[in-house]
């Protein structure tokens, strides 16, 4: 089915469609949750959740293209995982004055799934704004109103998120050199 | 590396080789989807506590509906009621209210008098004088007519012209207005069967024997 149909067709409701619908974007829309919550458990449940948004608000949405359709569909997911960080009160930024504008360096070799790893480690308020900023692409300026935060911190957290990256993967390199 | 460098390596990262590291969601893939569809369906289904308050709601406006009805009824028997008691406080203050009808009546009443006049003998006969006296009397009556009970008071005064010494006042009477009612005084002097023979055998006496006669 066409996504223009099979959009159509979830807008009538029907199950089949929905679950085509979800067959094909569940693992896209779970790795976005992942990024954001750092964990499998979490990132299903707002998978739930979204999915079940998206059903509901299909409706109101027009199709226009594949790319907004996805995007639609991305933002629901983003502000879901984003209102289960501040509903568990998990994301906490603190207003850093210094921004610090270094030059970074990092491995080209690295494995995703390491990098992926360290990016789960990384506190909640690093994630959240580093997957907005490099991930999604969000400017600063909408990274600081979905959060309801200044730019000035939002673009000291993304600094922040950069140095703790870059430290955890140098202990990486480390580590991996020592043995 | 600059800024923008890092952070296109980063996405270029992450987005290569997500697949394998997520190779694993499938497994979980179907659980995922059981579980939406377990949601939705619970939106489908109604809980119980709706119909309950639905019910509740129904029951509510139901009972509202009939107590305005009953309110609604009561209030026209109130009204009613207070029309009733309206015209009734009118019909107490019509009569409460005095109300006197004022009639003037003249009435012209004659007191006759017959009176026997002694006359010293002179003559051997006796002479005798009827005298007849007409005394003039207006009375003026004032009758109130009360309306509530429908009574007749009557008032009357009795103005008398005392025209003579003799003249006695005519009693006033308080009852119904009075008709024109004529009076008739007869004095006699001596005997009922007065003849000349026996005022001769007594002829130098004068004799007080009075006998009062009306009509």
């Amino acid at each position: 089915m066409e996504e223009i149909e099979l959009v159509k067709a979830c807008k009538r409701k029907s199950k089949k469609a929905q679950k085509e619908l979800y067959e094909k974007y569940q693992e896209q829309m779970f790795r976005l949750c992942y990024r954001y919550l750092g964990n499998v458990h979490d990132a299903e449940d707002i998978v739930v959740e979204g999915f079940l948004k998206i059903f509901d608000k299909i409706n109101t949405v027009e199709y226009r293209n594949v790319g907004s359709f996805i995007n639609w569909m991305k933002t629901i997911m983003i502000n879901e995982s984003l209102m289960f960080l501040r509903k568990n009160k998990r994301i906490q930024f603190i207003e850093h004055d210094l921004i610090i504008e270094q030059e970074s360096q990092i491995e080209n070799s690295m494995e995703l799934a390491e990098i992926l790893k360290l990016l789960a480690c990384m506190p909640d308020g690093y994630r959240t704004i580093f997957n907005m900023y490099i991930i999604e692409g969000y400017s600063h300026n909408e990274i600081s109103e979905k959060l309801e935060i200044n730019i000035q911190t939002s673009k000291s957290q993304l600094s922040r998120a950069k140095k703790y990256l870059e430290k955890q993967i140098k202990e990486l390199n480390y580590e991996r050199r020592a043995v | 590396m600059n800024d923008e460098q890092y952070n296109k390596l980063i996405e270029r990262q992450l987005r290569k080789n997500e697949d394998a590291y997520f190779a694993d969601i499938e497994r979980n893939k179907d659980l995922v989807w059981n579980r939406i569809e377990e949601r939705m369906e619970k939106k489908k289904v109604i809980p119980l506590w709706i119909y309950f308050a639905a019910a509740s709601v129904f029951l509510l406006f139901s009972i509202e509906f009939f107590f305005n009805k009953k309110i609604k009824f009561k209030d026209g028997e109130i009204y009613r009621l207070n029309v009733q008691i309206e015209s009734q406080k009118k019909q107490i203050a019509k009569i409460k209210e005095p109300s006197y009808n004022t009639d003037n009546k003249q009435i012209t009443i004659i007191k006759e008098h017959e009176q026997i006049v002694y006359l010293q003998k002179q003559s051997i006969d006796t002479i005798v004088l009827h005298d007849t006296i007409t005394n003039l009397v207006i009375k003026n009556d004032t009758v109130f007519v009360q309306e509530n009970n429908l009574e007749e008071i009557a008032d009357n005064e009795i103005i008398k012209e005392n025209n003579l010494a003799e003249n006695k006042v005519i009693t006033t009477d308080k009852g119904l207005p009075k008709k024109n009612k004529s009076r008739r005084f007869i004095f006699l002097f001596g005997k009922l069967n007065n003849n000349a023979q026996e005022l001769n055998a007594s002829s130098n006496e004068t004799q007080s024997l009075i006998t009062l006669r009306s009509k």
